[in-house]
């Protein structure tokens, strides 16, 4: 037994780093504010991987545009998109595969909040250097969780899906771009309350509706300003050891080895399964100032990390049964090939076979492939401003006051229309730079 | 042989292929003549291109046989100039991105009747955003003076506003239901404030019972 428990111990150590790993580093320069580092480590784990290709863009995408390079973040991000769209359907052979080895050997097409998510990334990179893609993008974001909803289950099946937490953020940008036209009031209203509908704690959903229904854009001579910040260290994935599943299994291997024919190998290693971590972040928010004048908080839109756990938390069945059902393959397997050779149940055979057995589904690592710089929640705070140069301070708070040093960027307002401005705050201090929205056209001091 | 079983070989391998390998989205271009997908959920182009071709035609219709929307001045040469403020979405149904193309879709049968001569939309959006009115504001008659002398002061005067709305009303029967798609256009004369409308209807049956299927089932 204890050569036994020596052999897994070696296995589990011999086994492949998990993403949640190479993770890490990224993590630690993103959150220290060391863009270029952080983006040399996603470059280095590209050239060397392919599995994970595609969350490490999406990790480059977040290091783009916090660095202030909407463009570039916008067109990794469309190429993740369409890359997801395409690892959707099923493949029986990497399914097959999957079951002989883990889930690592599937293509990672994402979890549901995240293809979500990178439609609202898309509209909120597009706004942030062109603008003409912005309210396709936003309808987009309305469109894939309706979809990924619709398709949840079968007609007979009970859908899992149907408790998934909306993502407001996509209604939002959609209505602030309508309301910006002055003549699509009705479209403006609409999205406004799918916001309150979905993000009911929001609290400027309500008055943005009544404006939407009974007001107008601005006050002639004013322009509005759309604040952005990304709040805190949002969700990622750890491997976690699904310790009553491992249990009930060992005891249901052992009691077939007594009943039945030939032995079946042990399950000494525990079954693995990824599981959505939420850090705890002591930054809450985001107090914006105007010209050194408190202008109010940023509120929360769109919480990633309460979405991430829910939707998560929605599935986790079927990603259990999955780890489940793939130990009783290979258990399978070997009681198979035990009794195909005529294994006797003392031979050194078959101490062998359950060696190897248990060798087998030690190996195994829970995919925890996953985009792992969103942030823990996106704020926003609307502002109507006179037309002209601005100065916009964005502070950042905790419990009990102020956390960080106030950053500042200088925004130009122009009468009638819609200006935004996007900060990333996953600690108490800025991460990168404010991005304004017409900036390229004019010069940022 | 072997031919047959090297058929039945291939066969197997191909359906082999199909079920284990991802395939590639397709798309073709669709011919003028080939029928519309028909919306499962709402109202698709199925819908609203009759819509917008219907109520366009019943407005022009009328000033070609020569009778003119209410306020109109007698003596009056060349196309009227129309101000088309925007589609005002009052049904059930989200539009999404339609709402754009119902806009350009009406704005250019507009155009090619050379019966209006509509301003472009840039100018009435910038009209719009320097007075501030939201659309159903210019109803007003002192609102509506005062957004005809902006655009007059732009180089862009007008004779009618245009408002079209889609509004929809849902019969339901159990499970399944009826919903009537209403395309009305509302031309408003600027100087007496009387309206003139124009309207195209389309009702659409949505199946959700077996039975409901059943009875539908086949091309349509």
């Amino acid at each position: 037994m204890i050569r036994t428990a020596g052999l897994v111990l070696v296995a589990t150590a011999l086994g492949c780093a998990t993403h949640a790993d190479r993770l890490a580093e990224v993590r630690e320069f993103f959150y220290a504010g060391h863009l270029d580092a952080a983006r040399a480590v996603v470059d280095k784990h590209l050239q060397r991987r392919d599995t994970d290709a595609d969350v490490l863009k999406l990790d480059r995408a977040m290091i783009d545009l916090a660095a202030g390079r909407p463009q570039d973040a916008e067109r990794t991000l469309r190429e993740v998109r369409d890359a997801f769209d395409h690892l959707e359907q099923a493949c029986a052979v990497e399914g097959a595969a999957a079951m002989l080895t883990d889930d690592n050997r599937r293509a990672y097409a994402g979890e549901d909040y995240e293809k979500i998510l990178i439609r609202a990334f898309l509209a909120l990179s597009n706004l942030f250097h062109d603008g003409g893609d912005a309210l396709a993008y936003a309808l987009q974001v309305n469109d894939c969780q309706e979809r990924i909803i619709q398709s949840g289950a079968g007609p007979e099946e009970e859908n899992p899906k149907l408790s998934y937490k909306r993502v407001a953020l996509g209604a939002y940008l959609y209505a602030a771009l309508r309301e910006e036209t002055h003549a699509n009031y009705d479209d403006a209203a609409r999205g406004w309350a799918r916001v309150v509908d979905w993000e009911p704690d929001f609290p400027f959903g309500r008055h943005d509706v009544q404006r939407a229904v009974y007001g107008r854009h601005s006050q002639p001579g004013n322009g509005v300003v759309y604040v952005f910040a990304l709040v805190g260290r949002g969700p990622y994935k750890i491997e976690t050891a699904e310790l009553p599943s491992t249990v009930s299994l060992l005891i249901a291997d052992r009691i077939l080895s007594h009943t039945a024919r030939h032995t079946v190998a042990p399950t000494v290693a525990p079954i693995k399964v990824p599981k959505v971590a939420v850090m705890h972040n002591e930054i809450r928010g985001v107090q914006v100032f105007v010209d050194g004048h408190a202008a109010g908080s940023a509120a929360t839109i769109t919480d990633v990390g309460q979405l991430a756990v829910q939707q998560y938390e929605a599935i986790y069945p079927q990603v259990l049964a999955r780890a489940v059902a793939r130990r009783a393959v290979k258990k399978g397997a070997f009681y198979a090939g035990k009794e195909v050779l005529g294994v006797a149940n003392h031979s050194l055979v078959n101490v062998g076979m359950d060696l190897a057995g248990i060798l087998w589904e030690a190996t195994e690592s829970a995919d925890t492939r996953c985009w792992g710089l969103l942030p823990d929640r996106i704020q926003v705070l609307r502002l109507e401003l006179p037309a002209g140069q601005h100065r916009i301070g964005l502070r950042p708070t905790g419990h009990s006051g102020w956390l960080g040093r106030e950053e500042s960027a200088a925004v130009t307002v122009e009468d009638g229309r819609n200006t935004y401005v996007l900060a990333n705050f996953p600690t108490d201090r800025l991460v990168g730079r404010i991005l304004v929205s017409g900036a390229a056209r004019e010069p940022q001091p | 042989m072997h031919r047959r079983q090297f058929l039945g070989g291939a066969l197997l391998a191909a359906s082999g292929l199909a079920a284990g390998c991802r395939g590639r989205q397709t798309a073709q271009i669709k011919s003028p003549y080939e029928p519309d997908m028909v919306g499962s959920h709402a109202a698709g182009a199925e819908t609203y291109k009759p819509l917008v071709d219907a109520a366009v035609s019943n407005l022009l219709a009328r000033h070609s046989q020569g009778i003119h929307p209410a306020g109109f001045a007698e003596g009056q040469t060349g196309p009227l100039r129309i101000c088309f403020v925007g589609v005002e979405n009052r049904s059930a149904e989200e539009i999404g991105d339609f709402k754009e193309q119902l806009y350009q879709q009406i704005d250019t049968r507009i155009v090619q009747s050379q019966v209006y001569q509509p301003i472009s939309r840039r100018f009435v959006e910038a009209g719009l955003r320097q007075t501030r009115y939201r659309p159903d504001d210019l109803f007003i008659p002192e609102n509506m003076r005062n957004f005809s002398a902006v655009m007059e002061q732009m180089g862009q005067p007008f004779d009618y506003l245009l408002f079209a709305t889609l509004t929809s009303g849902t019969t339901r029967s159990n499970k399944d239901y009826q919903r009537d798609y209403v395309l009305t256009l509302e031309m408003v004369d600027v100087r007496s404030g009387r309206s003139d409308k124009e309207s195209a209807e389309i009702s659409k049956g949505y199946n959700v019972s077996v039975m409901a299927k059943l009875k539908h089932l086949g091309p349509k």
